[in-house]
């Protein structure tokens, strides 16, 4: 089991000794030593309040009693060692055996819902035990798919939930991004090119043109009826002719009448069809309109094939992502107006092809100076919500804070200039970032956030991220906040708690108690016996070499142990690892003092005077006050 | 019939733009009518011709006109006929007086009523030693036979120049498309002039029908165009168009995108026997067609 690389080598030998010597050891005061990383002292900046209360409780009992158990005496010559120099150092926390099987069988179970309960008193060593041992298991968890949010492209501003390999997120978004800014490139220039400029005018011309054809056909068909059509500035006629030019109102007026109504009846048939000819119809508007339309998407859909393609290549294959990016397809195209705006306007950097090379000068793509990151081309932003971690394994997500949006998501506005809202950027919560691994709360932290709870519970016993924020307010009252599909969810939730923060937990979320399938509980006081002493010896070798102080002699170690005997009382140990590392800097600078290059018991029982006091009431009270 | 436009020294000629058919007027064909006028220090003539048919149509009780884009017809009164048009020509002046002015190009107005065609030739002869007609609507299909019967009437013209309804540009630069040998020179030597007052450069495209013959032609044109003093501001392409088939050329024009382009009446581009169809369809800039 992944606890046992806590055990010091060489402290089976002290094991040995001590476990003799405590057979031997009259009115043997078992003490408790409470393991925590000596970095993390006083875990969450105090003590726990109820632990104080005991301490205090217990000194008072104590003294009231006149009570006055002597601590045991450890025999330093049976510890087996001289010096800690001589150990293998070990954080490990000591006597806390129980704790980390459950820890690490919780860890490891395989499955969802195994989420797991840590408890003990400040000072015990379950973060630092919890953190080294989820370390371990996510180490050989295979990393997780990463997920990232993307427009649907309807009405509602909708966003869809997309899976990608993992480790592959950023890369998708930021090979987005490049797109949209080799079609920022790409597009005004394919626009203002002379061949789309002369194909779009022949498309606008050509209903002229066919036009022009049906009176030219007009023109011949009425001329061999002795009828013309003239193109006049004060527009097209039609008039009589005779020998090709227009008759004179005599000659016309001397022919017979019947013959006079014959040509006016022509004339008049003539002026119907050139009245046909030359009015507007809608069909024809709406034609021209569909072959500009059509002349658009071809220039348009050529070049976001282009700028698509290395996407594609990459991520095609993934039935979701191939849909998402044929609609990203069409949906640039069919906005290419966005692009020849944006060149247009562009006369500062963001919009200029000169600002984004300059964005461009380091090896990386230098967003904030790209169109893609312009709010016109929001619509077109790849939100990463999870991306794994370099090192390949599970995630481990620690959130101090718990609020619902630094769990659940963070969505971020910003407004055009007709004050529409457009979804800038979504930012994932600690949800998303332990998708697939583990997230570790704090119980007090949670009790603070209030309202994140019950969506927590929601989503675990869901087994799904759905983004339905309670009342915290996103934009300005009155803008609508986008749908975010829900993504799956497979996290095992750690948390960490005091018993009185987990009473009050309880006590407000029924539901809260039944989630947790492991309980992995510190125990404030250990059991005073030789294996726990040698584990001891190793904890301290581990603070002196952490914190760069003298070796601990012997019989330090054993000062050590009497005084978190002293502490415990009853055969235990107790001895929080943030005490035992001021005494242990406190006795090196006594060593300093005295000029000796070990530590020894001396410099102990200074430092136990110097920090709690000589009065052993006193000292307990001392040491429990915060 | 170039050489004496091109030399220098020559008394000046004119360019008369000419309107008073359509209301639509080209711009490209008045700056066209400006560039030659300032290349030649040639006064520019803005000539409405009045079209006597109309004022004879407008005798008729039952004449009326039609426009596109507007409701039905338009009753043709005789007696306010006059007055509209010379207030339509009055407008077309001042609009073409203007751009004379800011062109740095002598301009004068005239207004005649007559036949178009005997108007245009009347107003030719009367002032030489050349004329070009730049003709200011865009042509039509139905502007076949018109343009046939200028080049045939209107004898005192050296050129006409046309536009299309896709003409939209006048920068760019002067393209001069050779279709025989003996006009090379003359044809370069336009361009060269046209091109060196206002810092373009000169394509010549060479045109022919066989490969040896355009090989030929092509040679002699580089060998042309070697004289250091060009500078390298002309360059040579050859254009085989087989069976006298003008779309080659039509390519070759929309590749080089000119903004004025020479070339002969009654070659591939058009003539007499050409229609002017396919010509609406691709220029895109100001056309000199040359006897």
């Amino acid at each position: 089991m992944f606890f046992k690389r806590f055990m010091p080598g060489k402290g089976k030998s002290v094991a040995q000794a001590a476990s003799a010597a405590d057979a031997s050891a009259p009115g043997n005061t078992s003490a408790t030593t409470d393991v925590a990383d000596a970095s993390v002292i006083n875990d969450d900046g105090a003590k726990n309040g109820a632990s104080v209360a005991r301490a205090v409780a217990k000194a008072i009992s104590r003294k009231a009693n006149g009570v006055r158990r002597p601590a045991p005496a450890t025999d330093a010559a049976e510890l087996g060692f001289k010096t800690t120099a001589d150990l293998t150092p070990s954080p490990a926390p000591v006597g806390q055996d129980k704790a980390l099987e459950a820890l690490t069988f919780g860890a490891t179970m395989k499955g969802s819902g195994h989420h797991i309960l840590v408890t003990g008193d400040t000072g015990t060593g379950r973060r630092t035990a919890t953190r080294t041992i989820l370390r371990a298991v996510a180490g050989d968890m295979q990393p997780p798919d990463d997920w990232v949010y993307v427009s649907t492209f309807a009405t509602d501003g909708a966003f869809r939930a997309l899976k990608l390999p993992a480790g592959t997120a950023r890369r998708f978004a930021e090979k987005m991004a490049l797109a949209i800014d080799q079609l920022a490139d790409a597009l005004p220039v394919a626009f203002a090119d002379a061949d789309y400029d002369l194909k779009r005018r022949m498309i606008e011309v050509e209903q002229r043109l066919t036009r022009d054809d049906a009176l030219e056909a007009l023109r011949r068909e009425a001329e061999a009826q002795n009828i013309a059509l003239l193109r006049t500035a004060a527009g097209m006629a039609v008039a009589p002719i005779l020998e090709g030019k227009v008759v004179k109102t005599d000659v016309f007026n001397a022919i017979p009448e019947p013959m006079r109504r014959e040509v006016e009846a022509k004339i008049a048939a003539v002026e119907a069809q050139v009245e046909a000819i030359l009015s507007d119809r809608p069909e024809d508007e709406k034609e021209r309109r569909t072959r500009i339309g059509a002349l658009t998407e071809e220039i348009a859909a050529s070049h976001v094939q282009v700028a698509l393609a290395d996407l594609n290549a990459e991520f095609g294959e993934i039935a979701d992502v191939a849909s998402h990016l044929a609609a990203t397809g069409r949906d640039l195209i069919y906005n290419v107006g966005l692009f020849v705006a944006h060149a247009n306007e562009g006369a500062d950097g963001t919009g200029s092809t000169a600002g984004r090379a300059a964005g461009r000068e380091s090896s990386t793509v230098r967003l904030v100076k790209s169109a893609a990151a312009h709010p016109r081309f929001a619509r077109y932003g790849v939100h990463v919500m999870a991306a794994s971690s370099a090192d390949g394994s599970a995630p481990i997500v620690e959130e101090p804070n718990p609020s619902y949006s630094n769990l659940f998501a963070r969505i971020e506005l910003t407004h055009d200039a007709d004050g529409l809202a457009t979804v800038a950027r979504v930012r994932p919560g600690a949800l998303h970032g332990a998708n697939g691994g583990f997230l570790l709360l704090d119980a007090d932290a949670l009790l603070s956030a209030g309202a994140a709870v019950e969506p927590l519970l929601r989503a675990l016993e869901t087994e799904q991220i759905c983004f339905d924020p309670p009342t915290e307010p996103i934009g300005i009252v009155g803008d609508e906040i986008p749908e975010l599909e829900p993504i799956p969810l497979n996290v095992k939730l750690v948390l960490v708690a005091s018993d009185a923060s987990l009473q009050q937990l309880s006590a407000s979320h029924a539901a809260l108690k039944h989630m947790f399938k492991s309980q992995a509980r510190f125990e404030a006081e250990i059991a005073h016996s030789a294996d726990n002493i040698a584990k001891f010896a190793g904890l301290v070798a581990y603070v002196a070499e952490k914190h760069d102080l003298r070796p601990f002699g012997a019989d330090a170690v054993a000062a050590l142990v009497d005084e978190a005997a002293q502490r415990a009382g009853e055969a235990m140990l107790s001895l929080p690892v943030s005490d035992l590392v001021d005494l242990c800097r406190a006795a090196d600078h006594w060593a300093d003092n005295e000029d000796r290059k070990t530590i020894a018991a001396d410099d102990v029982t200074h430092a136990v005077r110097h920090l709690y006091g000589s009065d052993g009431a006193e000292r307990e009270t001392r040491r429990a006050l915060p | 019939m170039i050489a004496h436009v091109a030399a220098a020294g020559e008394q000046s000629g004119r360019v008369v733009l000419w309107h008073g058919g359509p209301p639509t007027l080209s711009r490209c064909a008045i700056d066209a009518a400006m560039l030659l006028g300032h290349t030649f220090q040639a006064e520019v003539e803005s000539l409405y011709i009045e079209d006597q048919q109309l004022f004879d149509l407008a005798e008729f009780p039952f004449a009326r006109t039609i426009n596109p884009g507007r409701e039905g017809w338009q009753a043709l009164p005789a007696e306010t006929l006059e007055r509209n048009l010379r207030q339509l020509a009055a407008a077309l002046h001042r609009q073409v007086s203007d751009i004379a002015e800011a062109a740095g190009v002598p301009c004068r107005t005239r207004v005649m009523r007559d036949e178009p065609l005997r108007a245009l030739s009347l107003a030719c002869a009367m002032n030489g030693p050349w004329n070009v007609v730049v003709v200011c609507e865009p042509v039509t299909v139905s502007d076949d036979a018109r343009l046939t019967s200028l080049f045939e009437q209107v004898r005192d013209t050296t050129g006409v120049v046309i536009t299309g309804p896709l003409t939209h540009r006048t920068t760019g630069p002067v393209i001069a498309i050779v279709e025989q040998f003996y006009r090379m020179g003359p044809m370069l030597k336009t361009a060269l002039r046209i091109a060196e007052t206002h810092e373009r450069d000169v394509r010549l495209c060479i045109v022919g029908n066989a490969e040896d013959e355009l090989g030929w032609m092509e040679s002699e044109a580089r060998i042309l165009c070697a004289d250091p003093d060009l500078d390298g501001r002309v360059s040579v392409a050859s254009v085989l168009a087989a069976d006298d088939d003008a779309a080659p050329l039509a390519d070759s024009l929309r590749r080089h995108r000119p903004g004025l382009a020479l070339a002969q009446y009654g070659g591939r581009l058009i003539g007499p026997e050409t229609s002017v169809r396919p010509l609406t369809k691709m220029l895109e800039c100001p056309l000199l067609l040359v006897r």
